[in-house]
Formats: C-alpha cells, sequence, structure tokens
C-alpha cells in the first residue's frame, strides 16, 4: 500500500521537523496561550473581589470573603453610572451611523461602472492609512470653535458628546467603507437585477434585497465598531474631559489614577471588570458570527 | 462595457430608463446601470462629505499647522516653515520614539505573523480549533488601559511573573524598568492582536477546498509543507491586506505604552519606551504647559510619510501574481 | 489663521441649522456677573475634593453666587491651557508652583496683587499679613502674586518613628552612615518608585539646591555652561554614591508605583524621600501606630529648604475674574485652613494654623528656614527640557547606569542641543 511506503520516513528529518516537532510545539503554545487568556481573564474577576491588601500579598490565592463592596466603590469613585451611559449610547448610535453612512456608500462604489467609483473608493482606503496623531490637533481646535459657535450663535448650548460621536463615527468610515465595498463586490448580481426589473427602486432594492445578502459583512463591522467604540480612549480624553461626559475607558484610566494614590486596588480591579466583562458576554454571545463576515470583505 | 451593443455614451445611459425586458445581446452592466446610478450620489455623498469635511480637511489643516509655531486657538501663529520638521530631526527624544515605533512596527510585525502562520500550520485540523480560534480573539476586545493596568500587576518585581520564574529556577526580571518596558509593550501588543490575524487569515484558509491537502497527503507533504506550498499561497491575499492593517495600526500605538508605564500618574514614560503617539501627546498636553502643537502637527506629518512608505513597501512585498484555483 | 479654523467650522455645520443671530449675546447679564465656575484635578472622593466641596458649597450659601464645581480628577485636566488659551476655561483653576510659570507665559494668569490688599471676611487683617512672604513667594511669578494657595508642600525624607527609629542625620556623612547599618542588618535602606521619574530627580534636586540655594538647578535649564560648575557635580557624584551603594530596593527602576511607598509605609523599607503628600496616600497601609517623621536631606551649604503652594489661578480669559477674587480671600478663613489640616492631612497655606502631626516638623523647617526654593528650583516650567532632556538623563543616573562626570557631559551637551533648536 502505499501508504506504508510514505510512512516508512516518518523519521526522516523533514518529516520530524514538519509532521511531528513544529505541529506538536505549536499546538502547545496555542494551548497555553488559551489557558493564559482565560486565566488572566479569570485572574482579574477574582482579583476585584479581594480587599486591597490581599491583591498584592496573594496575588493567585482566591479572595478570603468576597468584597462585593469594591464595585460600589468603583462604580461611585468613577462615576461609571454616567460613564457606562455615556459609552452605551455613544457606542450604539457611533456604530449604527457608521455602518448607515457606510453601507449606502460602499454599496454602489461596489457596483457603480463610472470612472470615479475606483479612485473614490481608494480616497477612503487612504483614510486608514491616515494616523489619527495627525488630526488630533485640528480635532482639538474643531471641538473648541465648534462648541463656542454653537453656543453663540446657534443653539445656546453645546455638548462636546456630540462632537465625540461626530468624530468617532467620521474616524470609523474608511475601514468600514473599505470592508464592505469588499465583501459587497463578491456578492452575485442577479437577485438586485431581478428586484430592480420588478420595479423596486434602489433604496428598496438596498434595504431588502443587498442588506440582507450582506449581513455576515454588515454584523462584523457592526461588531468591530462597536468594540472600537467601546475601547476608543485617545478622542474621548481630548474631546469630553467632564466627568459627566466621560466614558468608561477614560473613567477608568481617572480611576487608575486615584486608585495608585490610596492603594485601592480591589477598586481598580472591580473598575476593569466592569469595563471588560460586557464585551466578553457580547464576543461570547455572538461568538465567531464576528468573524466570518471579516475575511470575505477584506479577502475578496 | 464596450462589448455592449447597447452602450452608449456615459451621459446618456444615466438618463435612458430601464428596458422592459433584456434582450439577449445586453451585458449585465449595461442594461441596471440606470436605477443604480441614479443612486451614486446620493448613497455616497452623506459618507464622502462627512469624511472630507471632518478627517481629510483637517488632516491637511494639521499640515498647515506644522509649518508654524501656534500654542491653541487664541494664540497667535507665527509661520516657521519647515523648522518645526528640521528641530525634529535634531531632537533626540523625538528620534529616539521614533525609532522606537519602527522597531515596534517591524518587530511586533514579524513576530505577529509568525505567531499567525505557526498557528496556521496546526488549526486546520487541531482539536478544539473553534475553541482555540475564539479565545486568541479575547485580548482584541479588551481595552488596552485594562490590559495594561492588569499585566502591570503580574510584572512588577515582587509580582506574578517573577513569582513563577523563582519556582523555575529563573532570576526574577525588571520588567517594567526602562530598558525591558518596551520589549513588555511590544510582548503585549502581540499578544493582544495576533488573534484578530489568526482569525481572519484562518477564514480565509477554511475556504480552501479540503482535497488539495489530501492530494498533497497522498504525495507525502508534511504538514508544514502543505502550509507552505498551498495555505500560504492561497491565502497570501488576505495577508497582503492583514500586514498593510498591521503596519497602519502599530503606528499609532498609544494607549498601551501610557498603561504599562505611568499609568494615572502626570509623569512622564522613560525615552525608551515613548512612541510617536505618545511622544505627540507629551507635547499637545504637558499638563498645564504651553503646548507646542505645531511641533506636535509636524510629528503627524512625519508619522503620515512614514505610514504612506511602510504601506507602499508592504504592498511591494507582498504583490505577487494573485494564485487561484481553476 | 482664525479665517480658516472658521471656515473649518462653517465646513462642520454645513449641514446642520443655519446661524440666526447671537444666543448668548454679550454674557454681561446680572445672573451671569455671580457665578463661579471651577474644574478640579482632585477626585469628589478625595479628602482634598471634599474639603474644598464643602468650600464651594459654603461660598454661595454665604454670598448668593452661583457655583459649578466639578472634579475632573488628574487627566481630566491635560487640556485645560488650551481651553483657557481658547477662553473656554473655568473661573478659577487648579495650579502650583511647579506649573504657574507656563500658565504666566501664556497670559492665562489673571495678575492677583490687588487680592492682597483685600481682607480675608472675619478677620481685620489683609490677605498679605496672613500668608508668610516665603508662602506668598511660592505662589508668585516675576508679575507678583499668581495664584492664591490652600496648601503648602515641601520635600523631606520620611521615616515611621515606630517601625524605624532614626535620629536625624546632621551630615551626608551620618546619612549614609545609617544607611550602611541598616544595610547591615539586612534591610533595604531606602524604598524608591523608579518608574516615577519626577520622583527620582528629587535626590539630584535636594543634593543640589539644598546645599547651593534657588536658582542653582534652575540655570543648568537655561545655559549649559551652568553644567559645569563644581557644585554640579559634587551634587551628581552623592546621587552617584546612593545609585552605586546599592541602599535602594532590587529592581527599584521597575517598580510599579506606589509599590515602594507601600513598601515603605509596612515598613519594609526604612525611608523614602517625597513629599509632604507621603502619609496622607499612604495612610491605609500605615497602620493605626505608625508615627511618621521627616528630616531635610542633609547635605550641608546653604541648607535651603523647598517651599511650594497648590492653590487657585484666576483665568485671564474668564468670564467672572472679580467674583474669583472675592472667593480666593473667602478661602483663606481660618475654619477652612483648619479643614485641610485635619481632614486632607496637609500643610495648610496659613502658618497660624497648626499642621497634621506627622507634618509639624516640616512645617517648623519651613517657618524657620533661613534660605528657601520653590519646588525643583522652578526648573520643570520648561516642559520640553525637563521631560525629553533632564529627566531621562537623571534616570540613568540614578539607577546607577551612568556616572556623575557623565551625567554633567551628558547634561551640557543636550542641553545645548535643546536650546540651539528652541529658538
Amino acid at each position: 500500500m502505499s501508504t506504508t511506503v510514505v510512512d516508512r520516513g516518518v523519521w526522516s528529518p523533514r518529516r520530524l521537523f514538519g509532521d511531528v516537532l513544529l505541529p506538536r510545539a505549536t499546538t502547545l503554545a496555542l494551548w497555553a496561550w488559551v489557558v493564559f487568556n482565560l486565566a488572566l481573564v479569570g485572574w482579574v474577576g477574582l482579583q476585584s473581589l479581594k480587599e486591597s491588601g490581599e491583591v498584592w500579598i496573594s496575588p493567585f490565592g482566591f479572595p478570603d470573603s468576597p468584597q462585593w463592596s469594591n464595585y460600589a466603590t468603583a462604580w461611585k469613585a468613577a462615576g461609571f453610572s454616567s460613564a457606562a451611559l455615556n459609552s452605551t449610547v455613544l457606542t450604539l448610535l457611533g456604530s449604527f451611523l457608521i455602518v448607515a453612512l457606510a453601507a449606502p456608500a460602499a454599496y454602489v462604489l461596489a457596483r457603480s461602472t463610472r470612472r470615479v467609483a475606483g479612485p473614490l473608493t481608494g480616497y477612503f482606503a487612504m483614510g486608514m492609512s491616515i494616523p489619527l496623531q495627525t488630526v488630533v490637533i485640528p480635532i482639538v481646535v474643531i471641538k473648541l470653535s465648534v462648541s463656542s459657535f454653537m453656543i453663540d450663535w446657534v443653539t445656546g448650548w453645546w455638548d462636546n458628546r456630540i462632537t465625540l460621536l461626530v468624530f468617532q463615527v467620521v474616524l470609523s468610515l474608511p475601514f468600514t467603507v473599505f470592508v464592505l465595498t469588499g465583501y459587497l463586490r463578491s456578492l452575485p448580481t442577479e437577485i438586485e437585477e431581478a428586484a430592480e426589473l420588478d420595479g423596486a427602486g434602489p433604496l428598496r432594492t438596498f434595504l431588502q434585497v443587498v442588506l440582507p445578502l450582506a449581513k455576515p459583512a454588515m454584523t462584523t463591522v457592526l461588531v468591530l465598531n462597536v468594540i472600537g467604540l467601546w475601547n476608543e480612549t485617545l478622542l474621548a480624553l481630548l474631546i469630553t474631559p467632564l466627568p459627566e461626559e466621560r466614558t468608561l475607558p477614560a473613567a477608568l484610566l481617572s480611576l487608575y489614577g486615584s486608585m495608585q494614590y490610596s492603594s485601592d486596588w480591589g477598586a481598580l480591579f472591580a473598575g476593569i471588570t466592569i469595563l471588560v466583562y460586557p464585551m466578553i458576554v457580547l464576543y461570547l454571545w455572538l461568538g465567531r458570527r464576528i468573524v466570518e463576515g471579516m475575511t470575505a470583505g477584506i479577502g475578496k | 462595457m464596450g462589448t455592449s451593443t447597447l452602450a452608449p455614451g456615459p451621459v446618456g445611459e444615466a438618463e435612458r430608463p430601464a428596458p422592459a425586458a433584456p434582450g439577449p445581446y445586453e451585458t449585465k452592466r449595461g442594461k441596471l446601470r440606470p436605477a443604480r446610478e441614479r443612486a451614486f450620489w446620493p448613497f455616497l455623498l452623506p459618507a464622502l462629505l462627512g469624511y472630507t469635511v471632518l478627517f481629510v480637511l483637517p488632516a491637511l489643516y494639521g499640515f498647515w499647522v506644522s509649518l508654524n509655531k501656534w500654542a491653541g486657538p487664541g494664540s497667535d501663529m507665527e509661520w516657521k516653515g519647515l523648522a518645526n520638521y528640521t528641530a525634529l530631526l535634531e531632537n533626540d527624544a523625538f528620534r529616539t520614539s521614533f525609532v522606537n515605533t519602527f522597531v515596534l512596527a517591524l518587530g511586533g510585525g514579524v513576530a505577529v505573523f509568525g505567531f499567525t502562520f505557526l498557528s496556521m500550520v496546526v488549526l486546520r485540523q487541531a482539536k478544539g480549533r473553534g475553541f482555540i480560534r475564539s479565545v486568541v480573539f479575547l485580548p482584541m476586545i479588551i481595552s488596552l488601559i485594562a490590559v495594561g493596568a492588569a499585566i502591570g500587576f503580574l510584572l512588577n518585581p515582587n509580582g506574578a511573573v517573577n513569582t513563577v520564574f523563582g519556582w523555575l529556577g529563573l532570576d526574577p526580571q525588571p520588567w517594567l524598568g526602562p530598558d525591558m518596558v518596551f520589549r513588555c509593550v511590544i510582548g503585549g501588543l502581540v499578544w493582544s492582536s495576533t488573534g484578530f490575524y489568526v482569525a481572519l487569515m484562518m477564514s480565509a484558509a477554511d475556504s480552501i477546498p479540503p482535497y488539495l491537502y489530501e492530494d498533497a497527503k497522498l504525495i507525502g507533504a508534511t504538514r508544514w509543507e502543505q502550509f507552505r506550498y498551498i495555505t500560504l499561497p492561497l491565502t497570501w491575499d488576505v495577508f497582503a491586506v492583514c500586514a498593510v492593517l498591521w503596519v497602519v495600526n502599530s503606528l499609532k500605538v498609544f494607549e498601551i505604552v501610557i498603561a504599562f508605564t505611568t499609568a494615572g500618574t502626570p509623569g512622564s514614560p522613560p525615552l525608551q519606551a515613548r512612541t510617536v503617539a505618545v511622544q505627540q501627546f507629551l507635547s499637545v498636553t504637558n499638563n498645564g504647559g504651553a503646548p507646542d502643537l505645531g511641533s506636535a502637527a509636524a510629528m503627524g506629518v512625519f508619522v503620515l510619510i512614514v505610514t504612506t512608505v511602510l504601506v507602499w513597501l508592504t504592498r511591494r512585498i507582498t504583490r505577487r501574481e494573485r494564485v487561484e484555483l481553476s | 489663521m482664525r479665517k480658516l479654523t472658521a471656515v473649518l467650522t462653517v465646513g462642520a455645520l454645513a449641514l446642520s441649522v443655519g446661524a440666526c443671530g447671537k444666543k448668548n449675546g454679550g454674557g454681561d447679564s446680572a445672573s451671569a456677573s455671580k457665578e463661579l465656575v471651577y474644574r478640579s484635578s482632585w477626585g469628589a472622593d478625595e479628602p482634598q475634593g471634599k474639603a474644598i466641596k464643602a468650600l464651594f458649597d459654603d461660598f454661595a450659601k454665604e454670598t448668593g453666587t452661583k457655583v459649578d464645581v466639578k472634579f475632573v480628577g488628574r487627566k481630566g485636566n491635560d487640556n485645560l491651557a488650551t481651553e483657557m488659551a481658547a477662553g473656554q476655561g473655568p473661573d478659577l483653576f487648579d495650579t502650583s508652583t511647579d506649573t504657574i510659570d507656563r500658565f504666566a507665559a501664556q497670559n492665562l494668569a489673571a495678575p492677583l496683587d490687588d487680592v492682597l490688599k483685600k481682607q480675608v471676611p472675619g478677620e481685620a487683617k489683609p490677605v498679605s499679613e496672613i500668608l508668610s512672604k516665603a508662602v506668598q513667594g511660592a505662589s508668585s511669578t516675576d508679575k507678583g502674586l499668581a495664584f492664591v494657595p490652600h496648601t503648602v508642600i515641601s520635600t523631606a525624607v520620611w521615616f515611621d518613628a515606630s517601625k524605624h527609629p532614626v535620629k536625624t542625620p546632621k551630615s551626608w556623612e551620618e546619612f549614609v552612615a545609617y544607611l550602611d547599618g541598616a544595610k547591615k542588618a539586612g534591610r533595604t535602606p531606602i524604598g524608591q518608585d523608579g518608574t516615577i521619574n519626577f520622583y527620582n530627580v528629587y535626590w539630584f534636586y535636594s543634593a543640589l539646591v539644598r546645599a547651593n540655594g534657588e536658582g542653582s538647578m534652575k540655570a543648568l535649564a537655561t545655559d549649559p555652561a551652568a553644567w559645569d560648575r563644581p557644585e554640579v557635580l559634587a551634587a551628581a557624584k552623592r546621587v552617584e554614591q546612593l545609585a552605586k551603594g546599592g541602599y535602594f530596593q532590587k529592581d527599584f527602576m521597575a517598580t510599579k508605583f506606589p509599590a515602594a511607598q507601600d513598601g515603605w509605609a509596612q515598613g519594609t523599607y526604612d525611608l523614602n524621600l517625597n513629599g509632604t503628600w507621603l502619609a496622607g496616600e499612604t495612610r491605609p497601609k500605615l497602620g493605626a501606630d505608625a508615627k511618621v517623621t521627616s528630616f531635610q536631606l542633609p547635605v550641608g551649604g546653604k541648607d535651603s529648604v523647598e517651599v511650594g503652594t497648590l492653590g487657585w489661578g484666576v483665568n485671564a480669559k474668564g468670564h467672572n475674574p472679580e467674583t474669583a477674587k472675592e472667593f480666593l480671600a473667602f478661602t483663606l478663613k481660618k475654619k477652612y485652613a483648619q479643614a485641610m489640616s485635619e481632614s486632607a492631612l496637609s500643610i495648610p497655606a496659613r502658618d497660624d494654623v497648626p499642621a497634621p502631626a506627622h507634618l509639624v516638623g516640616i512645617q517648623k523647617d519651613v517657618s524657620q528656614a533661613k534660605a528657601t526654593h520653590r519646588t525643583y528650583d522652578a526648573a520643570a516650567a520648561d516642559q520640553k527640557w525637563w521631560n525629553d532632556v533632564f529627566l531621562p538623563i537623571d534616570d540613568k543616573l540614578v539607577s546607577g547606569k551612568s556616572d556623575a562626570a557623565a551625567f554633567v557631559k551628558e547634561g551640557k551637551a543636550a542641553t545645548a542641543a535643546y536650546l540651539k533648536n528652541k529658538s
């Protein structure tokens, strides 16, 4: 049998490396990595229930008696109630707006035969390579000018959270348009054509035919944007410094600062848990759907 | 589109109503153009305007600021030409941060994709591969501030990592000291972002038909060779995009450095660990000082140039004939 | 320039409402003049934050002023100078001896010499007689009083007498002898949070400026030739002696703040060179029977003592400068100084109110000092030099990676290069 012939080579160096050593070592490393990740997440949760002394003295032990009050301390000290509300509203509204703006644009860019479509797609993709550093200064300037302009001339009030929302949305457009354009190009056009022949206008075709077809990619960009906005820190620090305007990562950073001075580590870990666990739950819930649509957009 | 028998000029085309029924010689594109093309600008404009006005124009404005000396709105601008740039080139702190950023992009990139490729060798068939893929992706969704805060504890001189080192009979290391902390930052970054690229590359690899691997096994290819001659060539396009994404993201690294070094204190991270983004943040805020926005904007432009060059290089290096299954 | 900003702004708003008449015209209406806005760098739950909150509440009640106080924390004021320059800052801002120069350089701090003549409510004396000369000096720029202090800060070597009874060393030799003794007894004499570079620099700064007085370190930032002075090398040699002597804990440069000061509070290390806030920050770790005491780093020479202050400046572009000044006189009432001492555990700005027990010694050092200098000898005013040039070189010296001679040589060269580029 031919297989026995092949198997005889098991101990050749080439086979030893390519079939035994390399795969085994890698598998081992991957499992170690998995264990580390799970342990770290569990460890953070465990620390959040300890007294601050225990965090240092027995970093690996279980808490003597769970200190649920750490959560109350962290929640109050960092103003997490308003921060959680801000983060939730900004993240959901922002992610929705990003997709609402990017999806129609990506659709026409992917389908159009106009000569400008190609260069315009590239123009959006270029935004991915503009580092945030380049626009930080203008954003601070715009933030200050917009709020004084609105207060003095238009509405009589302004909320910097709106500025933050607008910039978080705009800065996420390039990546989202890029992924969606790639995905939509890979979709067959027959169903759309049939819909249009039935007399559906472009908007109806888009909403009722294209969006359902592109659901995997939509889910992916939506979830990636939710993750991105939930964790975004630099813009939040620059645009919304006031406690009631703060988002969770900014609140955590400020909690980090004040807990450091008072060495209340249990409460710090409670704060980390409040920030991290919701994302993990979301991730477990949506599971692998997150990554499914991703390559479809990026690779094809 | 020249093949279409009905293809008129672009202008007339847009106004022509759709034919009631497709004729036998029409191309797909030709017959559908009107409805879709009418939607072109309405669908595109909101995103295009927002992106141009609030992202591209500010970037150009940043370039303008970089040619001036300026402390911010309300103070006077003073024209300096390229002086901000030449001053940066001679500034040791900036040069160090620039080199650091470069090291991070290259060293981190080698590590990230090294691990990614190795994972791809085994992840196609390993037991529990779905589970592994989910869990290695996990750090990606966790805020780097939280990561830095938690890991900082593990890396303290008498923290958990050194405790484990002690059990193994190894010498404790000054992980957070100025000489090692940047390596820890790179390590943390590799740890938190590799899962993302593994996920991307693996879902590309999933679409490779299994019979290719079966054939390869029959002719005696090892798993490394299967990766080298089947998986990698067929996922090369995705890798090219991943490499660009990595370059772009690694040049923006900011939070994790702050979280590993000064965290909540008003201090400045050690020179050895500063990236350009950190250096720029220092010169924008300065904790109540007179900010030097011109110089900070010039740093941004430097990063943009480097990004462009690196992205171009990456595309050059990863460019190759696309391998397609026929 | 402003035109471009305006164009951008209008562009940003192109899709929104058309502008139609200024809404908040003038801002001179009667209600606006009795308002006071303050963004605090303290946390609302920190003792200082609570004391400040109570103070503002009292002021609001007694004068009918509307106060808008928010506790944004240390990170929350990162952009303060930019916002103030744009005319959007609060009326009152937190500042201190080592940061006021930067606000003053941008003309953001209103001159406050007229506050000195105001009377503190309920007392017969004006502000100028309530604050000591040293405290006024620490709160001034060359244009006169620039902020009104609530707290005095200084730097000293701290120990907990209940755990390590230290006999106050009178000379550098006695100090080193103590360190050697502690080391021989198997202890680690000094705990140092080495990741905080502005704590590491306390050693060189104290050695240089305590012996040679005001201006001796400031000169290093402005004149490369100052690095050649023999006293600079002498001070650096003392730091080198500490670094090479192994008196700090192992791997102290990699310590996650505040592990070292917490270790000091628990008695793991004998000494910690730090600010007057040390015992307040580590109070939960110190234990009930702790007896924290301090001594000045004994380096001889002029024996100059650091006097720094924390306080409130008035935003020169703020909307209610007169109310702000009225408030500042109000803050100096004895009652609030006592609150600063008793609940916030700091040295109050008024020296007729005693500091908490562990700070009485240093309060005396400050009030009886023959010579005084400002925090960091005002060398931190140029943040770029401080962060990019000086602190990295100092870190190398403290960590033992370079020696005194290399420190001087590098410092001179780097400062010269920095100054050349600055102009």
